[in-house]
């Protein structure tokens, strides 16, 4: 049943059957009789059990396992974990792994950012219900964001060894450094993708968003001399400075009764932002010079890009020619290092620490006894954490839509929660948007 | 040629593609760009120079256990059945198939073959009839790349 204009008694919104790769949920919005909206994002996707899975593991396998958990984001799973057990077994990296992790992440980056950009988000804003369809009216764009996806799964196969779920992170470095000439054969490509890339910032820019105002704390890694990937402290828009193995200091996890994942929140119970906004505003003097003339040249402040979720797609852009550029750098003075896995040693301890996903800070905490071996592990995913901003938004946008008609209102939900790049947002092209009441 | 094997060795039947690879003698392997790509998205047809020979070798459901169809890549969008499980974080291999065709990236030498399989649950092991198919699975690989190769 459809209802137009929720008046009387209270109203009850389900969009629901979201089916993905990674996760299955549903939205559920209930609207009291004063107006008021609660949303309850339902991810009931079976739990996986990877926190138990590596238990009794070595810190090697748990590399390799984590990153099973996404075939997207491998890489941010694998860093993660791997600086997390250096931390602990205070192994010290040659300073050219420490950059080829960065060119690993950039790939990934990459890759990620140009799927949702160009084959998830770009299908809401150009009026088409999916990339498929919006190929014959818009071939060059497609075609540009397919480049840059090829592109970063290259990267991650030069250096990872593969390009979905890589092979060769190890604890102290790579079982194997690319040859100065693999990476020599990026040069032109990611050249020629960087201008792309600066293309696609201003394309991002032009796009019609809808109105949205909010005021999200933002969370992300902030570094002094790098824009927030493997390294640095987690901050937030309003005080919070941790160190990367310090996040539980801030930060819990939830069970709630509507979602088989858990939800993270800040221990004082404000929701928290994510990912390419929340780094953009926290860490936009760190951005590669491209990437920042780029920023500017739209005319959009970082606050404008806070307060309103739709631009995250700018935001997303922005950082798609951030990784192009930083990797072209790295690609430029790239030597292999002197070398490619520094020893170490296992020991008992707390193996915790923070990266950047693509969608946002990834939490690891693993902790392992005199053999080195995993006796438990907390593994705190990206869209886990921004699960509560999204029900937060949710609430504050649906009584703008909801008296639109039930294909239009389900769009503009849609569109709202793939704003988030979460692990549902695949699924939320197939919604379908159910209203009932519920007095 | 580039020869795309899709599939998970260790999902059942999803892995006949890539044992079928194992199965050809290695001089012709050799000749070849084989990759392994797990699950078909539409980049991996972009890019390559208009003559370069692409097969696209995967098992699929929907068709009987061990039977094996081959066509032109083309031609794999029409076959794919619309998923009630879709999402669109990965098209699938008809829709990547449509997606690179749109782009101009699909040519008329593209070859799709596959075999049907039943069982795609985590394990190693092939169901009997696909792995009673194997050799011929692997033979038509064979004889698929001979026709596209050009005479020495």
């Amino acid at each position: 049943m459809h209802t137009d204009t929720p008046q009387g008694g209270d109203l009850h919104f389900e969009v629901g059957q979201l089916t993905r790769v990674e996760g299955e949920g549903s939205l559920d919005l209930r609207v009291a009789a004063d107006g008021t909206v609660a949303a309850q994002l339902r991810i009931f996707e079976a739990p996986r059990y990877f926190e138990r899975l590596v238990v009794g593991r070595t810190p090697d396998e748990v590399i390799d396992i984590v990153a099973r958990i996404c075939g997207i984001c491998p890489v941010a799973y694998q860093m993660s974990a791997v600086h997390a057990f250096e931390r602990l077994f205070e192994v010290e990296i040659d300073p050219a792994v420490r950059l080829l992790r960065r060119l690993l992440y950039c790939g990934e980056w990459i890759e990620s950012h140009a799927l949702h950009i160009f084959l998830l988000h770009a299908p809401d804003f150009l009026g088409y219900p999916s990339a498929l369809e919006m190929v014959h009216d818009h071939l060059e764009l497609l075609s540009r964001g397919l480049s840059m996806k090829k592109l970063g799964n290259r990267i991650v196969a030069i250096v990872g060894a593969r390009a979905i779920h890589p092979l060769s992170v190890r604890v102290g470095g790579f079982s194997r450094a690319p040859r100065t000439q693999e990476l020599a054969e990026l040069r032109a490509p990611l050249e020629a993708a960087i201008i792309d890339a600066e293309a696609t910032v201003k394309w991002a820019a032009s796009l019609d968003t809808p109105p949205s105002d909010r005021e999200p704390r933002l969370v992300s890694l902030r570094h002094p001399t790098e824009y927030p990937m493997n390294d640095g402290r987690i901050v937030s828009s309003d005080g919070i400075d941790l160190s990367p193995d310090d996040w539980g200091s801030a930060f819990e996890e939830v069970q709630v009764p509507w979602s088989h994942a858990l939800q993270a929140s800040a221990v004082d119970g404000v929701p928290y932002l994510l990912g390419p906004t929340a780094r953009v505003a926290l860490a936009a003097d760190q951005l590669h010079p491209r990437a920042a003339a780029a920023l500017k040249a739209t005319r959009i402040s970082p606050e404008a890009l806070r307060r309103n979720v739709f631009l995250s797609i700018v935001a997303r852009a922005v950082e798609l020619l951030h990784a192009l550029a930083e990797a072209a750098d790295i690609v430029a003075s790239y030597a292999p290092p002197a070398r490619h896995a520094a020893a170490w040693k296992p020991k008992a301890g707390v193996a915790a620490w923070a990266t950047e996903a693509p969608r946002g800070l990834l939490f690891h905490r693993y902790v392992l006894d005199a053999k080195g071996l995993i006796r438990d592990a907390q593994i705190v995913a990206p869209t886990s954490q921004n699960q509560a901003a999204i029900e937060h938004d949710l609430a504050l946008f649906a009584p703008a839509v909801l008296h639109l008609p039930h294909d239009e209102a389900t769009r503009r939900m849609e569109q709202l929660i793939r704003s988030y790049d979460p692990c549902i947002s695949c699924a939320t092209h197939f919604l379908q948007l159910k209203i009932e009441h519920a007095r | 040629m580039r020869v795309l094997a899709c599939g998970a060795i260790d999902r059942g039947d999803d892995g006949a593609a890539l044992r079928a690879l194992r199965l050809v003698p290695a001089v012709t392997r050799r000749r070849w760009q084989v990759e392994e790509v797990g699950q078909l998205s539409a980049e991996q047809l972009i890019g390559d120079p208009p003559d370069t020979r692409r097969v696209v070798i995967d098992c699929v459901a929907g068709l009987t256990p061990g039977d094996i169809t081959e066509l032109p890549l083309a031609e794999l969008p029409k076959l794919e059945a619309p998923s009630k499980s879709t999402s669109s974080h990965a098209l699938g291999p008809g829709g990547a198939v449509a997606l690179a065709a749109a782009l101009g990236a699909v040519r008329q030498h593209d070859r799709f073959i596959g075999i049907g399989g039943s069982s795609f649950r985590s394990g190693r092991g092939l169901t009997p009839a696909v792995e009673g198919a194997l050799d011929e699975f692997a033979r038509r690989l064979v004889a698929v790349a001979e026709r596209s190769e050009p005479c020495a």
